[in-house]
């Protein structure tokens, strides 16, 4: 008797799906692999330039400390700007609390204590 | 043809049986050996840079920076024409060629040419691609206020580590922990991601320091040794309550960006490590003393008519005659008869005892680098003129900050507080690592220092020697000094040098800062009442205002406005 063994619908479609399997597989692991590569590369590129742009950053900011420091500025203030520093004599304190209106007057008086102010209530 | 394929197929098997065993010796017998070659490609090893910490003042502003540069060095194998990259090198770094020629022929594969060049330099190298001749990052360390605070903050060396001030005292903490890191480069030398932080920083100081306060200081002593033609001068602000060092400045100073333009003088921080005879302002030992041991009551008299008293064999007189005076008068009078007097009624264990209690003697423990203790002798070894002589600040030897700190202790009710310039260390990160935690011990009575405290404010008072001192608004107890300085020729004291001084605090009855003006060997003038109390007040004034301080008067006078 000769037997003759055909093969099922299954077989053709197992087999070739397996290989293809197998082989997207392996292309998927180089190809996963290869831009991770890629990724590391670009990553060290942007590292290289964070490290540029720090340098420059801390260049800016010592040249701008510099500037702002009263060292710096303080030749300037008095003669270019016009700046001293206040005089306490001339600072007013405001007393709250009072609902009604007031006028008020400003009156200077020396009496033998330098600077003291006097003031006078009036309404 | 059965043969011919034979023949074939025994070819092709053998020849994939060459090809596994070529594969058999590659990955599992000299596995090893190629693992570790590749290593040797593959891999590098850097080091992570490491950057010192940021010194910052109190109000968060930049005292201490690092710049990033670049250093220059050499590998002398690979330079291939040492003359032309000589010449083209010192064009523009400035270093004669033969210097560059001897680096470019020396032994070895590291040879610096240059630390730390500026920018512009390590550009143009860069594009002249000079064979042999590498660049290397590297930090310098930058002070963007120039001169400003460089006593307290010291200066570094060229590998960057302290040498002087709080750069010294705390170099540990400021330097970052160094170490190699291995990566991974293809074999066209491009490297791949590190994966990890390239710099390692070291921790940041919070200081005690104002920069504001500091330029103000700085600019009212330079204004005084100019008028003075002083050959010195020392300033110190710092809060009474808890010794923290608000300003600290001296003259003559230095750029620690040009050391080489200052000489070694002017980089002494002489606030605390040169000792000077306090002269008058010693007499908060005798007044205290007096007060505290109930030798004296504020109306004792004491008759200074005759312009002098007798010690020993010695006569010790004022400056100006007096008659009788009482206890208060004498301290506001700065009467060196009256204060011997209240010496002697003392006794010279009780004097010292003080002295020493108050801290003369010994270092104040300040976080700075050199500090000296001054020396105050035992009383077994006193002479016969001793008692006299230490009662009015002569005999002994202090820091300006050991005087300052014993009058804060007038100010802050009876303690001694260590002085202290670093409030804070923190981490790169920003964490608090350390804190200080004031330290302060009782040396006098609560009662004894409020007392004393209502005579310090008449010294800047009508009749006081120290009318100069006083800040519009705000009451100020202090102190003047008028010391002789011994002529190390004739050792004997001098008719011609003295140190002028004035320490006080302000406003007297709540303090808000204690500070010490020292003139050293001032011109014209000698006494610390016209000489050192005028840079107090200026400062005072121009401090309270930053400080935004009320008048002592604030509360009485209000305006009231419309509304």
């Amino acid at each position: 008797m000769i037997y003759i063994k055909r093969r099922s619908m299954v077989s053709y479609i197992v087999v070739p799906f397996c290989v293809t399997l197998i082989l997207c597989g392996v292309f998927g692991i180089v190809w996963l692999r290869s831009n991770f590569t890629t990724l590391e590369y670009h990553i060290s590129e942007l590292e290289n330039r964070k490290i540029e742009e720090l340098r420059e950053t801390k260049m800016l900011m010592g040249e701008r400390v510099t500037l702002l420091s009263l060292h710096s500025a303080g030749k300037a203030r008095a003669s270019k700007l016009g700046m001293v520093f206040p005089d306490r004599s001339k600072v007013v304190y405001v007393k709250e609390g009072k609902l009604t209106p007031y006028r008020a007057s400003f009156i200077q008086e020396r009496n033998g204590d330098p600077g003291r102010m006097a003031y006078k209530e009036t309404w | 043809m059965r043969k011919r394929a034979v023949i074939l197929n025994t070819a092709i098997a053998f020849g994939f049986v060459i090809v596994v065993f070529r594969l058999v010796e590659i990955m599992l017998l000299n596995h090893e050996r190629y693992v570790k070659r590749a290593e040797t490609q593959q891999k590098i090893k850097e080091d992570v840079r490491v950057r010192r910490g940021i010194i910052f003042d109190r109000q968060g502003r930049e005292l201490a920076v690092n710049l990033e540069v670049d250093s220059i060095y050499c590998d002398p194998m690979r330079v291939n024409e040492p003359e032309k990259s000589a010449r083209a090198l010192s064009a523009v770094t400035g270093k004669p060629m033969k210097v560059l020629l001897n680096k470019f022929s020396s032994e070895g594969r590291f040879i610096w040419i240059e630390r730390k060049v500026e920018p512009k330099i390590s550009s143009r190298i860069n594009e002249m691609r000079i064979k042999g001749l590498y660049l290397i990052p590297d930090a310098k360390r930058f002070y963007p206020h120039g001169s400003l605070a460089s006593h307290v903050l010291g200066f570094v060396d060229i590998d960057n580590r302290g040498l002087e001030g709080v750069e010294k005292q705390y170099d540990t903490t400021l330097r970052g922990i160094g170490r190699k890191i291995l990566f991974e480069r293809d074999a066209s030398g491009r490297t791949l991601s590190r994966g990890v932080e390239m710099e390692s920083k070291g921790n940041n100081l919070i200081l005690t320091l104002d920069e504001g306060l500091q330029y103000m200081v700085e600019e009212e002593l330079d204004k005084a040794i100019k008028e003075w033609r002083a050959s010195a001068a020392s300033a110190i602000m710092m809060d009474p309550s808890s010794g923290a060092i608000l300003a600290l400045v001296n003259r003559p100073s230095f750029n620690p960006h040009t050391l080489s333009d200052s000489n070694i003088s002017a980089r002494r921080n002489r606030a605390i490590t040169d000792c000077y005879e306090p002269g008058s302002t010693f007499k908060i030992i005798i007044g205290t003393a007096a007060l505290e041991e109930k030798t004296v009551a504020l109306t004792t008299l004491f008759d200074c008519s005759k312009g002098y008293a007798e010690v020993g064999k010695r006569k010790i007189r004022d400056a100006h005659r007096h008659g009788v005076l009482t206890f208060v008068e004498v301290i506001q009078k700065s009467s060196n008869v009256g204060s011997v007097m209240i010496g002697m009624k003392l006794g010279k264990e009780k004097v010292y005892s003080y002295a020493r209690r108050y801290g003369f003697g010994e270092k104040t423990g300040i976080d700075l680098p050199g500090e000296v203790s001054g020396w105050i002798r035992p009383p077994e070894k006193w002479s016969g003129i001793s008692i006299g002589a230490i009662s009015i600040g002569q005999e002994v030897a202090v820091s300006p900050l050991q005087v300052l700190r014993a009058y804060s202790a007038i100010a802050n009710g009876g303690f001694l507080v260590k002085p202290h310039l670093v409030s804070e260390i923190l981490s790169p990160d920003g964490s608090t690592v350390w804190s200080f935690k004031p330290e302060r011990k009782r040396v006098i009575s609560d009662h004894t220092a409020k007392t004393f405290k209502e005579i310090l404010k008449k010294v800047t008072g009508e009749g006081g020697t120290a009318k100069s001192a006083a800040v519009e608004g705000n009451y100020v107890a202090g102190k003047t000094g008028t010391a002789q300085v011994i002529d190390p020729l004739t050792k004997r004291y001098s008719r011609e040098k003295f140190v002028s001084s004035f320490v006080g605090f302000v406003p007297a009855d709540n303090p808000r800062m204690a500070m010490i003006v020292v003139i050293y060997e001032p011109k014209g003038q000698i006494y610390g009442g016209v000489v050192a109390a005028p840079v107090f007040k200026r400062i005072s004034t121009n401090a309270l205002s930053y400080l935004d301080v009320p008048r002592d008067d604030a509360q009485e006078n209000i305006l009231v406005v419309a509304r």
